[in-house]
């Protein structure tokens, strides 16, 4: 193995969406699912604490 | 506890440990210790990322909190699922396509190698520690619950997770976390049951959820802008954004979990069972501790859970204080659970007054409760000397091992046992791997062979294992000492944060402007506790933008070290 030694400057890029699947309807599955989860929990407040 | 039951926490140790060994034979090189060559499936580093962040203390505090307090804390996830998706497209990718060890690794590549050690560093010292306090709080708690010496609990929890960390790697590691989120989903679970099923009959969960909710506890969302507060949607959504950013993003013992994905992809869709699962099982957590106080409506719970203070007390010099005090508990028990019957009755009447009467009395009935167990915890604060003491952590230990059926017993301590082991060995293994590929690799000895360095990394972990027991049992009688611990956690976060911002997001930035910017970020952070009352979900906001702000000024008034 070869340590890294700090001689390279590396930057990425700062968004990257490259991969062997796209992930797109996932991101926004995983928005919708917390939209829900938070609107029930709002729900479930509001019925039994009223 | 019935024989069945220590049966059970036997058997749970003995296979935890023995599959962890056996892990051990496909562990060779240093690859496979620390990233298991990266060839797990996502769903295992899914799981392995729950429970690490799931420590002990999590479990047992939060059902306490859940019954003290109600659900307002699950608000402290709500940034979680936003993180993990921008987590999923910057630096998920970023850190398994550069084929790094460690998160710190990648600094030295940008920056230098100064900035990598002191990230490094910052990560050893705050983690270090806050092993130990996860060792020392449920050793402490299982201790007084159990009725188990404190060196025997800390070693029961520190030294299974040591033996299988050591000669397992991540491998173990992840493979135990499987099986240990599993023991605490189904225990849990049961635990839920076993609470409806204990509901009085004729009283339905909707009709007892009605009463829980008339003192608030279910409560699940607080709109107001608070920054004092720490349970709001603004501080769960924005500060809590920030927080699990710093802590999935920068720190070693979770980007660990998902650098062993077989592939980037395997990687992000790890990060999204947790983004998808958090805040129900969390809700779920908290859930449970309600229903906890729904079951000591109708059945009377011991005034004070700790029952160790509660025998000190009795055989002091503030006995007949304390007395005094139970006599009280037990008039306004009967009162309350008086209360809660007329409440449920005047529900199934439909009749609006009577459901409002009764609702006020049931109120009124509770803050009495509530005040005299207060008055309990201050008797126990004046006795003890320990002013931060709180009863909350041992209301849930308390339920399993006095209401609980036998088996059940055993499962849920096992539960506890496997939420604490999940995160230790979790925090083993990424301390170990910083401190040999941040700091012995790198600086000590840098061409040794894989073999030599794959020893070293089982010496490193064993050392971390004893040192945090160690470090346990120091600071189980410690308590201001566990509260700077965690403190330091949350200056590192956001300060750490807001180096890898500029590391990938400012390609003007300077190793300089990175390195002074992170030590710049926690003095800010430091001055903002001291002369402010913003609660510390923000000091992660405030790390990162004070990093970001003086590592900025700094790279345009240094010479950039960027490569065209």
């Amino acid at each position: 193995m070869t340590p890294t030694t700090g001689g390279v400057r590396e930057r990425p890029h700062v968004i990257d969406t490259r991969g062997e699947e796209p992930f797109g309807f996932l991101y926004l599955a995983v928005v919708a699912t917390e939209v829900v989860v938070l609107t029930g929990l709002w729900w479930f407040s509001q019925y039994f604490s009223g | 506890m019935h024989p069945i039951d220590w049966i059970i926490i036997g058997v749970y140790l003995t296979w935890v440990i023995y599959d962890g060994l056996k892990r051990s034979k496909g562990t060779d090189g240093v690859e496979g210790y620390f990233l298991a060559g990266r060839s797990l499936p996502w769903w295992a580093v899914g799981l392995s990322v729950m429970a690490t962040q799931m420590s002990a203390i999590t479990l047992v505090g939060t059902t306490g909190q859940g019954y003290d307090d109600g659900m307002r804390f699950v608000q402290f996830y709500f940034g979680l699922p936003v993180a993990m998706i921008i987590l999923s497209v910057t630096l998920v990718p970023f850190f398994y396509r550069a084929k790094v060890f460690t998160a710190y690794e990648y600094l030295e590549r940008r920056f230098d190698a100064k900035t990598r050690a002191l990230a490094g560093l910052l990560f050893l010292v705050s983690r270090g520690l806050a092993v130990g306090v996860i060792i020392s709080a449920p050793a402490v708690v299982l201790s007084i619950v159990l009725g188990w010496s404190l060196v025997v609990t800390a070693l029961a929890i520190g030294v299974p997770t040591t033996l299988y960390t050591m000669f397992g790697g991540v491998q173990a590691v992840t493979w135990a976390d499987v099986k240990q989120m599993v023991v605490i989903v189904v225990g849990v679970g049961a635990a839920v049951l076993i609470l409806i099923l204990s509901l009085p009959d004729g009283v339905g969960v909707g009709e007892a959820l009605h009463v829980a909710g008339a003192t608030g506890r279910l409560t699940t969302i607080d709109f107001s802008l608070d920054f004092t507060e720490t349970y709001t949607f603004w501080s769960g959504l924005l500060g809590g954004l920030f927080l699990m950013l710093g802590y999935f993003g920068c720190d070693q013992s979770q980007v660990q979990r998902y650098l062993t994905a077989q592939s980037v992809d395997a990687g992000r869709r790890s990060l999204m069972m947790s983004a998808f699962w958090k805040i129900p099982l969390q809700a779920l957590i908290l859930l449970t501790g309600v229903l906890v106080f729904v079951f000591y409506l109708f059945h009377e719970p011991p005034m004070l859970f700790n029952a160790a203070h509660d025998s000190e007390i009795r055989a002091g010099a503030r006995a007949t204080e304390f007395a005094e005090l139970e006599t009280r508990f037990h008039i306004a028990f009967e009162d309350r659970r008086d209360a809660a019957d007329q409440m449920i009755a005047a529900r199934r009447s439909g009749a609006a007054a009577a459901i409002a009467d009764t609702r006020e009395r049931f109120v009124d009935s509770q803050a009495e409760v509530a005040e005299v167990r207060a008055g309990a915890v201050d008797l126990v604060r004046e006795v003890s000397g320990d002013t931060a003491y709180t009863d909350v952590n041992y209301v849930f230990p308390t339920f399993i091992t006095t209401q609980l059926p036998v088996g059940l017993v055993g499962l849920l301590i096992a539960a506890v046992l496997a939420a604490a082991m999940s995160s230790i060995a979790a925090e083993l293994n990424a301390l170990s791997a910083t401190s040999v590929m941040d700091f012995y690799r790198r600086r000590f000895k840098p061409d040794a062979t894989d073999r030599h360095y794959l020893f070293v990394s089982k010496v490193c972990t064993a050392f971390w294992g004893v040192f945090a027991t160690g470090f346990a049992l120091y600071a189980a009688n410690l308590g201001s000492l566990i509260e700077v611990v965690n403190r330091v956690g949350s200056y590192f976060y956001g300060s750490l944060l807001g180096v890898f911002v500029l590391a990938i997001a400012v390609p003007r930035a300077t190793a300089n402007g990175a390195f002074w910017g992170l030590l710049a970020g926690m003095v800010v952070v430091g001055l903002v506790e001291a002369t402010s009352e913003i609660s510390f979900i923000w000091y992660n906001v405030v790390g990162a933008l004070a990093v970001v702000a003086v590592g900025l000024i700094l790279s345009f008034l240094t010479p950039s070290s960027v490569e065209a």
